[in-house]
Formats: C-alpha cells, structure tokens, sequence
C-alpha cells in the first residue's frame, strides 16, 4: 500500500517551471531520500506533499487524502537553517509545538501533550535536556529535538528536510541511527543532497531535478549515480553539491 | 529625584500620580505585544505604523476643526490608521510580491508627511507637535488610563488564550501551518494588537518614541530570559522600573519624561550589552 500517490504533478514559481509531470509513489514503512541539485525542486516536492504550496496540475494523495488533510499526521521537520537560533524558549517548550492542532484550541497545552512530548524526547534520547535552553544546545541536538518535535504529533509519515545539514560525520551518522530505528515504524522521506553517504541507510532514492524518477537503492551502482547527476557524482561525504546536470533518466 | 517621591504623594499633584500609573499600565501591553515583536523580529514593521499613525492624527484633528467633528479624540483617527497600515502591511507581506520592507519604509513615511501637511492646513490650530511626536505623559486623563487598562486586559487575554500559536508562528510558520495553525491569521492577529497597542502608548511617549518602549524592554529582558513567558514578565519589569525613573529623573529639571524614559532604556541596553561582552560576567 501507498501512502504518498502523485500524479502528473506540475508547479511553477511565476514563469519558472520547477516540477513537470511528477508521478510518484511511495510505499508504506519505505525510508526514501530526495536527492538532486539545489533549485531542482526537491523542497517544493516537500511542500507540495505537506500542502503548503499547491500543484498547478495533477493530484497529490497522501494517506489517501489531500495533504491539507493529511498534514496533521505527518511528522514534519524544516530546514534546521530558518529558525532563530536565539529563540526564548526550553526543549520542552520547541518539542510541544509538535502537538499543536492536536487537542483543545484555546489556552495551554494538556497533561497528555507534555506526556507525548516528554516521551518524543525520550525517543530521541534528550530526555534529560527537557528545560535546557534551545539555543544553548549543539547543532546535533537541535536537529534532534526538531525530529522529537515532529514525533511529538504522532505521525504515521516523517518528512525532514536536509536534516544534516551542518553536522559533524559521528553526529549525522547517530542521526541515521535514530531514523533507522524510527523507520521500524514509520514511513521516512528526507531531502538531501548527500547521496552517497544516505545511500547507506535508505531503501528509495527519488532523484528530482524537475522531473521525479525514484530508485531502490539496492539497484544503484555508482556507475548508475554518475548518470543520474550527469556529472562525476562525488561519493566523498560533506563535498559541494554536485553539478547542477539534467537527471538523464533512461536507467 | 527625591523632589519627585516628595511631590508624588502631594495631594495637589494628582496628574504625577495619573502619569505614573499610566505608563506602568502602558508597559504592561507593550511588553507582552513586544515580546513578540521582537522574537519574530517584525520591529521594523511595528516602526511603521506608529509614525503612520501620524496620518491619522493629524486627520482627525483636521476634520475636528474644519468640518466641526468635535468631541472625536484625534487618538480614533490614529487608531483608524494604525489598524489599516497594519493590515496592509501583514497583506503585503502574505501575498503581494512587492518588497516588504520597502512598502513598510513607503507608509512610514507617507504617514508622517500626510500628519504635518493635515495640522499644517488646519487653520486656526497651534499644534503641540512635539507632544505628539515625543509624548506628554503628564496631561493623560482618567478616561485614557481606563482605556489602557482595557488595552492590557485585551492584549493579556488574547496572548493568554492563543499563546501556543502566537509562538508557534513567532518560531517557525511553515511547521505551524503543518499543525494545522492558521498561521496567516494569527499573523495578522499580532499585527493588529501591534497596531492598537502602538496607538495607545502614543500618549505616553509620543509617535517618534514609541518603538523604543515596544522593543528596548524586551531586548533588556531578553539577556537574562530563557523562556517567551518570563521575556514578557521580565519586560514588564524593565519597563515599569524605566517609566517610573523616567518620571523621577526628569521632575525637577522639567524635562520630557517620555524622551528620558526613552534615554534611561537606551543606555541600560547598551551597557548591558557591553557588559555582557566583559569576562567576569559571561554565562
């Protein structure tokens, strides 16, 4: 069974096309990594399916709803690089947005919702972090608290964007760990720019640059990653991003 | 100063009094609307429209004179203005794609130059423009202090029942949308407390001046705050202790209590910025 169904999808910003007849099909439990040149369209894909852009054409389902729908349950996690790292608030504080939308409207957050978010921190390992500042904590375990943050809803998918973005090898490598065991449950979708290091853990490679073709990871050979990025596809972990070459996509 | 503890407890000197308890109450509103001001870092639009405010202002008491609408306080016209910059402002920002910072720079000063040229073609009329742009916390009334009070009512309320998702917003939108939080709407929400919050405190420290009462507190508070709540809290504080020493330091000398609070808060941010960069005091 699907749970991300995409069909025929275009988006343009004003003049400029950035996904063109997309199809898409993500199973359940998949562990699958958007890979592609920066401005190829992997973050738009992402707010496509969170339904914080609409598609100009075609039809996106996930959960066999619309992503408006849908959203609620899906565990999201924004680029680390747009929130205020001087933000006033405790881990506890950033991890219970998470249950936003979730209970009453009006006033504070429930018993249940500090139990969850307690308890998504405990899946993340922070536990102990709770009442430490946000901003006073490393770059790991801010990102970590972001995925405790999108645990906190309960979410039957997770989406992350580039949650690696900015850490240390040992760091991003127990990221992975985290998201492995997470997957045990979860259906996964991140975006990176990283294949070769990524390429380890996930299932399904989905390359988009414009157009959206997805790969099981067990078939890529680096022969076949070459192609897919039309450039010598850099394996090194942490290089630049690869050059910007259309996804030749006859594999 | 001491001149000032003296007169307060005169029972002639009821305005000192008024003025005292108008610009704690003032500060309450401006803490908490400014906490959130500056942790979403919009104080910028926030400087908007309190000089669109001007506009308004001016307006209303052009219209008081020529067309005889009298007993309309120019503060309506103000609040009519502010209220309309910032939905214009918050639109513009949502949806056009016009520069926002430019449209905010636009009506800032439009505003003001719509205020001088409407008092300037009222006839007959001598202006205290420098109340007006710098504030006269000594000439409030009993009936502006309810309406703060009501403001801080209002604003404490509002922030209470939907603080979730003012900070949420405040943290990172796109994830409260996800959640379901009509982030737009609270966006536009903020705004529009920003712009009736701005108008009140107008008397008490005047177009020009207002901003600093909306951002220095929180920026003092904001060095020693870990959480928005105790930002807010500790805001309040700041600016109770600056509007009052603000009364006290300027009583004797008769100078612009507005512009002294002002003065007070600027030069308590920055040596505390300073100090914090010294070694004995880092955390």
């Amino acid at each position: 069974m699907s749970v991300i169904e995409v069909r025929q999808v275009s988006f343009s910003y004003g003049p400029h096309r950035v996904l063109e007849d997309v199809n898409l099909s993500v199973p359940q439990g998949d562990f699958a990594c958007l890979v592609g040149p920066n401005g190829g369209g992997k973050t738009t894909l992402l707010k496509l399916l969170l339904g914080l852009l609409e598609p100009d054409a075609g039809s996106i389902r996930v959960l066999g709803r619309s992503p408006r729908e849908a959203r609620r349950r899906i565990g999201y996690m924004p680029q680390h690089a747009r929130l205020d790292p001087l933000f006033p608030a405790t881990v506890l504080d950033v991890v219970l947005m998470g249950r936003l939308g979730a209970g009453r409207t009006l006033g504070g957050y429930s018993r249940r919702d500090y139990h969850l978010a307690r308890e998504a921190l405990h899946q993340v390992a922070l536990a102990d972090l709770a009442h430490r500042s946000f901003a006073a904590l490393s770059g790991g375990q801010q990102q970590r608290v972001l995925i405790a943050r999108a645990l906190a809803g309960q979410p039957d998918i997770l989406m992350l964007d580039e949650p690696t973005s900015s850490l240390d090898m040992s760091v991003e490598q127990e990221l992975y760990d985290l998201l492995q065991r997470l997957n045990q449950r979860l259906t996964i979708l991140l975006v990176s720019h990283d294949l070769g290091f990524v390429s380890q853990f996930v299932k399904t490679v989905i390359c988009v640059n414009r157009r959206v073709v997805a790969h099981p990871t067990s078939s890529l050979s680096g022969e076949m990653i070459n192609q897919l990025y039309g450039a010598a596809m850099h394996m090194v972990r942490h290089d630049h991003e690869p050059a910007g070459g259309d996804l030749s996509h006859h594999v | 100063m001491s001149e000032f503890w003296r007169a307060l407890w005169a029972p002639e000197n009821g305005f000192l009094r008024l003025a005292l308890l108008a610009g704690i109450l003032a500060g309450v509103a401006a803490s908490v609307v400014g906490s959130y001001v500056v942790v979403r870092r919009i104080s910028y639009i926030a400087g908007g429209i309190s000089h669109c405010v001007l506009g308004g202002i001016g307006a209303a008491q052009y219209l008081a004179v020529t067309r005889g609408w009298t007993g309309v306080d120019p503060l309506w016209g103000a609040l009519l203005v502010a209220l309309l910059a910032a939905g214009v402002i918050g639109l513009v920002g949502l949806f056009a794609k016009e520069r926002e910072d430019t449209v905010i720079g636009a009506l800032w000063v439009v505003g003001m130059a719509a205020g001088i040229l409407f008092l300037a073609a009222t006839p007959g009329y001598n202006p205290d423009v420098v109340g007006i742009l710098f504030g006269n916390i000594l000439l409030v009334s009993k009936g502006y202090l309810y309406a703060v009070a009501a403001l801080d009512v209002t604003v404490v309320l509002v922030c209470y029942l939907f603080h979730r998702q003012f900070m949420a917003v405040c943290f990172d939108e796109e994830f409260a949308a996800v959640r379901g939080v009509r982030a737009p709407l609270f966006y536009l929400l903020l705004l529009l407390l920003t712009a009736v919050t701005v108008v009140v405190l107008v008397r008490v420290v005047g177009v020009v001046l207002v901003i600093a009462l909306v951002t220095l507190p929180v920026a003092i508070a904001g060095h020693f705050a870990r959480r928005l709540p105790g930002l807010m809290v500790g805001a309040c504080a700041v600016s109770i202790v600056a509007t009052t020493l603000g009364l006290a330091v300027s009583y004797q000398p008769d100078l612009p209590p507005g512009a002294t609070t002002v003065l007070l808060l600027g030069l308590a941010y920055l040596l505390l910025a300073v100090a914090r960069r010294l070694p004995l005091l880092r955390r």
